[in-house]
Order: structure tokens, then sequence, then C-alpha cells
């Protein structure tokens, strides 16, 4: 055999003896087992994960700091229960007893670490009667002034704000209780007991020619509870103490209005699905004993069949 | 190719596909149904296969160097010193099977040959050409008016179409020009035991060596007719110009050749390839009717001599063409289709198995098991090691992490997967820096920035292992295992 052949085996032997050792020791590791040098057994233990936000903190277990910040993970840990302390400068520690079982991983990856100082940040200068930021707008915020006389749009992504006016004081209901922006952002609607207005922003109105100002509104039949976007942005759901009814924008109200559902209901809640266009509202249905109760019904105003009735009291109690 | 029904060659050719997909599914049902005990099998296969790949890529190293270091030898030169005359009356004879090629392709392969540091006078050229394809006769000619006086001999053979008993591969082709051979031989009154015959791809060029370094080996060796003798090929005829999907590809093939080149065992032979001219013809020439001819060779001649048969590795390498097309999708079914005819040499399990098992055949038992189990071995690894690294253990990372999240194995699973492909990617690492020295000269029309792309290239692994690493063997085997059996897919190579 020449020198390469003896290096070869040597190298092979010694890589099925590696394969050997690696192998037990790789799974026991896996599986959480650690040799207990004093009675000289495997013992399967567990281990704490633990996350924060921000990264970066320090963690004491017992007391006694580990090696590393956060993420990290306290592993080889027999069962029982650890006192666990996170601290990262700047912020209010953190500290929790926790429970550790063997062969399992303790997660503690939800936690938050709060600063000291907190981080504020003053985003306009006009006194502010009402605001609203959506979820799905959180670049941008709205208010109302003070006097109730003007409606913002704030940039709340840029470092200096500014603040665009989106409409004025004739323009403005008195006791707003809701505003709402459409789904494509050019449109804004808001609404009082008895009157919705529609604004248009920017340029949108050139679309409606027949509309004088930028703004119209609609005098609803009853006092109004709700008031919601259809998804194309182009009508508006609407429920009162008495119907739901649908508007559409470029009538202005004044035709194509439908009354699509009377309700018995006068204190009707709603909620409304944008991407289904589906309207959750509840209503009074009269029961099997003979009394009142209140229902949970879906209106899909999408598919011919104009409501489904979800469930009420009354297949509960049954 | 249409074989007679035999229910224990069917056996035999199911056998190999049986283990590769059970292995596989075995793996995939224990990742969604059992993924704990998966887990446990996936943190072993990982291991095995970091530390397998430690040591492939040793041997690789290892071979490497033996390659450098022999890099420069004059082995011509050696010959005539020790052997003091011995080495006159070898003649090398070179048999160059062609199908489409054209003279493009020919004319550097020729080219090599003529400037070899071996006598002219000693050297007959065999250019096998298929009668059945076109400008066969034209390119004989052309070829003829430029190498007849270059060489002892220059001879073109038209191997014709349909013979009985016969399929479309390169192994009939090249057994029909090692005819013609013999029968140029007795005319000439030169013993079949005094020449060493080479039997190369159309696009193969030798080193200056080559037959210097082959001459060597057969003087050297103890019983010359029972060895074959084995380059190392190397894809660098068209490397700097070829997609880098392909060129990894074919890289690695190098490699596996070098690495095999270590493990005298269970060495065969592999495309290009050189043996005595009286042992071919002792066992009757290559295959006609397979297409994995180049290994089936070395296994008709190891069952001829009992076991008593070796393949010697020449650390000296032949040049091939990269196989590669205009786009990128074009060139990876042309590399899967030849990785699949590689594959194919599973063909030799069945092959082998049904010899075995005669009377005649005096090989020990163990021996047997041997040589068994390293086919298997090896071409059920080719079949399923991507696949499980790949597909496998990542699905049994994710069951293990969604389905026992609470429990320390999913939260280890993953990290110590990661630990070991940080391994890999150091062997990785030193495959790119190997890489290098077997590199050709740039070609002057070839930008320095080229030799990024060498680089940026290894990005590239992933998708290689994944798309041919197993892929290839895997259809190849089921295809066997269905009684499909392959007919031998050529693959085109033009030169510009």
């Amino acid at each position: 055999m020449d020198k390469e052949q003896k290096l070869r085996a040597l190298l092979f032997y010694t890589c099925v003896i590696s394969f050997f050792i690696i192998v037990p020791s790789a799974l026991l590791y896996s599986f959480g087992y650690k040799l207990d040098f004093k009675k000289f057994r495997f013992t399967k233990t567990g281990l704490i994960f633990i996350k924060t936000v921000p990264e970066g903190a320090k963690v004491f277990l017992e007391g006694r700091q580990l090696v590393g910040s956060t993420p990290l993970s306290a592993e080889g840990l027999t069962p029982g229960s650890y006192r666990v302390l996170l601290e990262s400068e700047g912020y209010y520690p953190w500290k929790r007893a926790v429970s550790v079982w063997s062969g399992e991983t303790t997660y503690l990856d939800t936690i938050v670490l709060f600063p000291k100082k907190p981080f504020v940040d003053k985003v306009n200068n006009v006194d502010v009667a009402n605001f609203w930021v959506f979820p799905h707008d959180q670049d941008s915020g709205y208010f109302i002034s003070d006097d109730k006389k003007s409606l913002y749009k704030i940039n709340l992504a840029s470092k200096d704000h500014e603040m665009t006016l989106v409409a004025e004081s004739s323009e403005l209901v008195p006791a707003i209780h809701d505003f709402s922006f459409s789904p494509d952002k050019r449109k804004i609607l808001f609404f009082n007991d008895t009157r919705l207005d529609i604004v248009f922003c920017g340029t949108e109105r050139i679309m409606y020619q027949d509309i004088a100002n930028n703004n119209f509104y609609i005098l609803a039949d009853g006092r109004i509870w709700s008031a919601f976007w259809y998804s194309d942005g182009e009508h508006v759901v609407v429920v009162t103490d008495k119907t739901i009814s649908i508007y559409e924008l470029s009538s202005q109200g004044r035709n194509n209005t439908i009354s699509i559902l009377k309700l018995r209901d006068s204190r009707s809640k709603a909620s409304y699905d944008l991407d289904g266009d589906i309207l959750y509202f509840t209503d009074l249905q009269k029961g099997t004993d003979d009394r009142w109760h209140r229902g949970l019904y879906r209106l899909d105003l999408r598919k011919r069949s104009p409501f489904s009735f979800i469930k009420n009291i009354q297949d509960n109690r049954t | 190719m249409q074989q007679p029904f035999e229910l224990t060659r069917r056996v035999f050719e199911i056998i190999p596909a049986f283990i590769s997909w059970s292995i596989i599914l075995v793996f995939i049902l224990f990742a969604f149904l059992l993924p704990m005990p998966c887990a446990f099998f996936i943190i072993i296969f990982d291991i095995f296969w970091v530390i397998r790949g430690i040591y492939l890529t040793s041997l690789l190293i290892m071979a490497h160097r033996r390659l450098q270091k022999e890099k420069n030898r004059l082995w011509f030169q050696e010959c005539k010193e020790e052997f003091n005359g011995r080495w006159e009356g070898i003649y090398q004879a070179v048999i160059l099977p062609v199908y489409k090629e054209d003279l493009g392709v020919l004319i550097p392969s020729l080219e090599s040959l003529h400037k070899a540091n071996y006598p002219k006078d000693r050297m007959i050229v065999v250019v096998a050409f298929e009668e059945r394809a076109e400008n066969s006769y034209m390119h004989a000619q052309a070829l003829e008016a430029r190498y007849k006086n270059e060489f002892y001999a220059f001879i073109p053979t038209f191997h014709p179409d349909g013979l009985p008993g016969e399929t479309r591969t390169k192994g009939a082709n090249a057994t029909w020009a090692a005819q013609r051979l013999k029968e140029f031989l007795q005319s000439k009154g030169i013993a079949f035991e005094g020449v060493l015959v080479s039997c190369f791809d159309a696009d193969t060029c030798v080193e200056k060596e080559y037959f210097g370094c082959l001459l060597k080996q057969f003087l050297i060796s103890d019983k010359p007719l029972q060895r074959s003798y084995q380059p190392i090929p190397v894809y660098n005829n068209n490397i700097w110009k070829a997609p880098s999907l392909a060129r990894i590809i074919e890289i690695t093939s190098s490699y596996c050749q070098l690495i095999d080149s270590m493990r005298l065992e269970k060495f065969v032979t592999f495309s290009s390839h050189s043996m005595s001219f009286k042992t071919l013809v002792d066992i009757d020439y290559w295959p006609v009717d397979r297409v994995s001819d180049d290994s089936l060779i070395y296994w008709k001649a190891y069952l001829y001599y009992n076991g008593d048969y070796k393949v010697i590795p020449l650390y000296i390498t032949v040049s091939m063409d990269v196989a590669c097309d205009k786009n990128l999708f074009k060139t990876f079914t042309m590399q899967y289709r030849q990785k699949r005819r590689w594959a194919w040499g599973v063909e030799v399990f069945p092959y082998v198995m049904m010899r075995f098992r005669r009377d005649s055949i005096r090989i020990p038992f163990r021996e047997k098991a041997r040589r068994v189990f390293q086919i298997l071995d090896s071409h059920v690894t080719w079949a399923v090691w991507a696949v499980i690294i790949t597909v496998v253990s990542p699905i049994s990372v994710f069951m293990s992490v969604n389905m026992f999240k609470e429990s320390v194995i999913a939260f280890n699973l993953p990290r110590i997967t990661s630990l070991l492909f940080q391994v890999t990617n150091v062997t990785i690492l030193l495959w790119v820096i190997l890489s290098f020295s077997l590199l050709p000269p740039r070609p002057k029309d070839i930008p320095w920035f080229a030799r990024l792309r060498i680089i940026t290239q290894w990005l590239f692994i992933p998708f290689v292992v994944f798309l041919v690493g197993s892929t290839p063997a895997l259809d190849a085997q089921t295809r066997l295992a269905f009684g499909r059996y392959m007919g031998f897919a050529y693959t085109e190579k033009k030169h510009e």
C-alpha cells in the first residue's frame, strides 16, 4: 500500500470514529440530554429561549449573568422554576419566574422592553378636537381643529409633519360622530346625527362636473349610526335607526338611493368588511318565546341574496 | 434496447430504484407523520453527509495534489530512460467514435494526438464514423487528406446501421472500429499484446505527455493486460465560454473522477480510457447493445479475469467540451440528459448480478458482495442524497418546528442543520480554490472579470444540487425499473 492509500485509510477510519462520536453527542444534545457528572447519568433537560424588543438585553438566570445578550437560549436546564431578569441600559428591567420542563423549550419571545425616557414627538401645532389614524394608511393622520372649523391631513412619516387643509368651516357639520376615507383615499365622509357629508379631495371633483363645490351632503331618513364606503369608493352604505341604505355619490343622494332593508333595531350596531362588501349588523327578531331578541346578520352586498342570518339568541338557547 | 423478458434480470433492474425510492418515501412519510423520529434520522444523515463531504474533499485535495505534482513530468522521456527500448514495441492505438461531430470538433482532438510526445510511427488513429450520419464520408476524406501520413496509420471506419444484436450506441461504433483495427494489426503482423488502445470521445484533447504516462503505467504494471488506465477528464475545451450552470456541473464531475481515482478498490473506467488491445479482443470488445459501454468494459474484463482486473488512475488530464447550448434552459436540458445517461450506468447492477450467478465465474462470495455493495451504494447515494438534503431535511425541520414547537428538538434541529450547512460551506470554499488550478489559461477574447464568474458561479451550487444532484439518477433508475430502456442520447458538441 503506498503512502497515499495509507493516508486515505487513516482518514477513512478517523471519519468513521468521528461519526460514531459526533452522532450520539449531537443526538443527545438535540433532544436535550445532558450528562450529570455527579450521578454519572444522562438527564433530560429543557431550555429557555429569550427574545426581546429591542435586542441586546443582558440575561440573568437565578442571579447569574449568562454569556451573550438577547436573543439567546439558556440550555441544559434541569426541570424547575428559574428567576429570569433582563436588563438593558435605558429600559425598564423585566423579570419573571419561568418554569422549565424536561425536553421542552420555554419561549420568552414576546418581551418588549419599554424605555425609561419615553420618545414623545409633537406632530402638529394646531389645537385638536378629534383625530383619526387609519391602519391602512399609517403615514397620514387626520384631525379636526379645536374650533371644529377645519379638517387637516398631516404627514406622520416626514420629520416636519407638514399639514394640508382638507375641508374648511362651512363644509363641516357640528358634532361629527365618525369620519372615514374612501378606499381610494380621494374622498372623505363624516356624519353627525342626521347628516352625511362627502368631501372630495384634490382633483377628484372634476369627475363630478355637476357638483358646484368640492362637497355635498345627504340628509338621512333617520338617525345615522354608521356609514361605510362601498369598495368601489363610489357608493356609501348608511345604517340609521330605521334602514340600511346605499347612496350613489354621482347622484349626490338625489337619485339611485336604495333603502335595502328596514330595521327594527333603533340602535343597530354595524361593522363592514370592505374586502368582501359584507355588512354585519344587529337587528331585532321575535323569538318563539314571543319576546324580541337582538341577532347578528350578514348582508352580502355583492351577491343576489341580500342578507343571511348568522345566529340568534334563540338558536343559541336551542 | 428491447431485451427478452427474464424475471431474475427484471428483479435486479428494479432493486436500485426500489431502494432509492423506499429511502426517499420513508423519509418523507416520517417527516409528515412522525417528525420526531424523522428529526432523529435527519440529524444522523446530515452528520453522515458532512463527514463524508469532509472525507471526499480530503481525497479530492490528495488527488489534486498528485495531479499538480505529476503535471510537468516528462513521462515519455522517463520511459525511454528506464525501459531501455522495451517501449519501442508498444503501439498506441486511438479510437475516436464520431457521430454528428463536425470537423471543428474533430480537428482539435486529432491535433492534440499529433502534438503528443510519442513517436508518430507508433501511433494508429482510428476515426470511427457512423455510416448513417450525414457528411461522414466527406469528413473522413478531409481528415484523411490531412492526417494520412502523420501517423503509422490513419484509419477511418464506417459503422453500418442496424447490425444484428446492436443498438445505436457509442459502444457498437467503437467495437466495429476495434474489429477493423484488429484486421489491420493482423495484416501488419503486430501482436495485440504490444498495442495499447485508447477509446476517446470525439471532443477529447489529450495532453502532450498522455501516451508517455500511459506507457509508463503499462510498463511498470505487474499485470499490464489486466489493467485499464483511466485519465482524469476535465471539461476545459470551452469552459471560459460555457454558462456558469454548465461549468459548475462539469467541474463537480471532474472532482468526482479525481475523488474516485483515490478509491482504487472501487475505481472503474469512465468516458475516455485506455487498455491493452489483447484484453479488448479477449473480452469481445465493448458491449454493442448498452449505453454505459465505458463502465461495462471494465466489468466485462473484471468478470473475464475472475475479479483480477483493476483500473489504474493516470494523473494526467484529458480535456473535453462542457455540454452547453445557446440559452440556459437548453443548456440545463442538455446537462440533465447527459447526467441521466451517466446515471444509466446503473444498468451495470443487473449486468453484474446476472453474471455473478454463473458457475463459471470464480470470484469469492465476499468479493462479489463487496462489489455489489459498491455499485448499489454509489447509485443509490447518487439518487437520494440531494433529495434528502434539499427537500426532506427542510420538510422535517418545518414539521418539527411547527408540530413540536415547545420541544427542545424542534428548537435545536434548525440550529444543528444550519451549523452542518456552514461546515459544508467550508468544503465548498475549498472546491472553489481548487477549481482555479484546473482551469486552462484565459483566452485573449475573454475579459479579466470572467475569473470573478468562476467564483460567483458557486452560488449556483444549491440549485445545481437540487436540480441535477439526484434527479437524473432517480430518473434513470426508475426507467430501468419500469423496463423503459434508454438508447444512447447524443450530446451535441460544436466549436465556433
